[in-house]
């Protein structure tokens, strides 16, 4: 039994692995916008927290005026 | 032959990944999912199986259509549920992959332990076997799997492993959810993860 084993392959794509697993593209596609979301969210979270930052902002310098 | 070329290289991608299915294992589970798609390798495993009398048979059928194979022989402990037995099905498919070799010299087959010298007591029968010993962690699979790939361009770093881990440890409740799944450990969130780990190590191999 040798000890390594050399990739020489490329790298496959998502159709690939989905023909690999015997399923349809259309189940990897779904697992990309599930990822897709995760991160929209994350971008979403980070808007809101930007809004309210400059709404308070701007309260202040109006109490401030 | 042009139905020969699309079996080889299915078979160059497919890493048959014989691990325990149990709750203490999630972590080392994603692991070796996110460490094989680092590699550009496909995991594959009994879960795909659904269950039914001719389960030996696919078994056998899965493992020939995968070049490599990974035992992970860690679990040897008695279950804790009663009746109090060992689990047999991670050594039995390891005896199925070691005669497949032996007959065809078609598959490569690799066994690794969390226990170092455990496994000359538990299975004497791999004395002379290089076993890879994780130490049941994340990083110790991600270095396994480092000692038994090397790919020819684009090495991927432990760290870009972790990337990828990461990437299946937050996702997989949402993938869990939308399969309608209580555990991690069935044919479509099995599927699932691989697409998710897939597309993130796709990502980073775009981003350099």
């Amino acid at each position: 039994m040798s000890r390594h084993v050399t990739i020489e392959t490329p790298f496959p794509t998502l159709e690939e692995t989905a023909h690999t697993l015997g399923v349809s593209v259309a189940q990897a596609h779904r697992i990309q916008r599930i990822l897709g979301e995760g991160k929209r969210s994350r971008r979403v979270k980070a808007n809101g927290r930007l809004r309210r930052a400059s709404r308070y902002a701007a309260k202040r310098a109006s109490k401030k005026a | 032959m042009p139905q020969r070329e699309p079996q080889r290289r299915r078979e160059r991608y497919s890493v048959f990944l014989n691990v325990p299915y149990d709750s203490a294992f999630e972590n080392l589970y994603l692991a070796y999912i996110a460490g094989l798609s680092a590699f550009g390798l496909i995991p594959r495993a009994t879960l795909e199986i659904p269950t039914s009398q001719r389960r030996l048979e696919r078994i056998l059928r899965l493992i020939e259509e995968c070049g490599y194979s990974i035992h992970d022989l860690s679990r040897v402990q008695l279950d804790g549920r009663a009746p109090r037995v060992p689990r047999f099905n991670m050594p039995f498919e390891l005896g199925l992959a070691v005669s497949q070799n032996a007959f065809n010299r078609r598959q490569r087959w690799y066994v690794c332990e969390a226990v170092q010298y455990r496994v000359n007591k538990s299975l004497s029968d791999l004395d002379g076997t290089d076993v890879r010993i994780h130490g049941g962690t994340i990083r110790g699979v991600f270095a396994a799997l480092a000692d038994v790939f090397v790919r020819k361009n684009r090495q991927p770093s432990a760290q870009k492993m972790y990337q990828i881990y990461l990437v299946l440890r937050r996702n997989l409740p949402r993938i869990m959810r939308q399969a309608g799944a209580r555990h991690p450990y069935g044919a479509r969130v099995f599927q699932d993860l691989i697409f998710a780990a897939r597309t993130e190590q796709l990502r980073l191999l775009r981003n350099g």
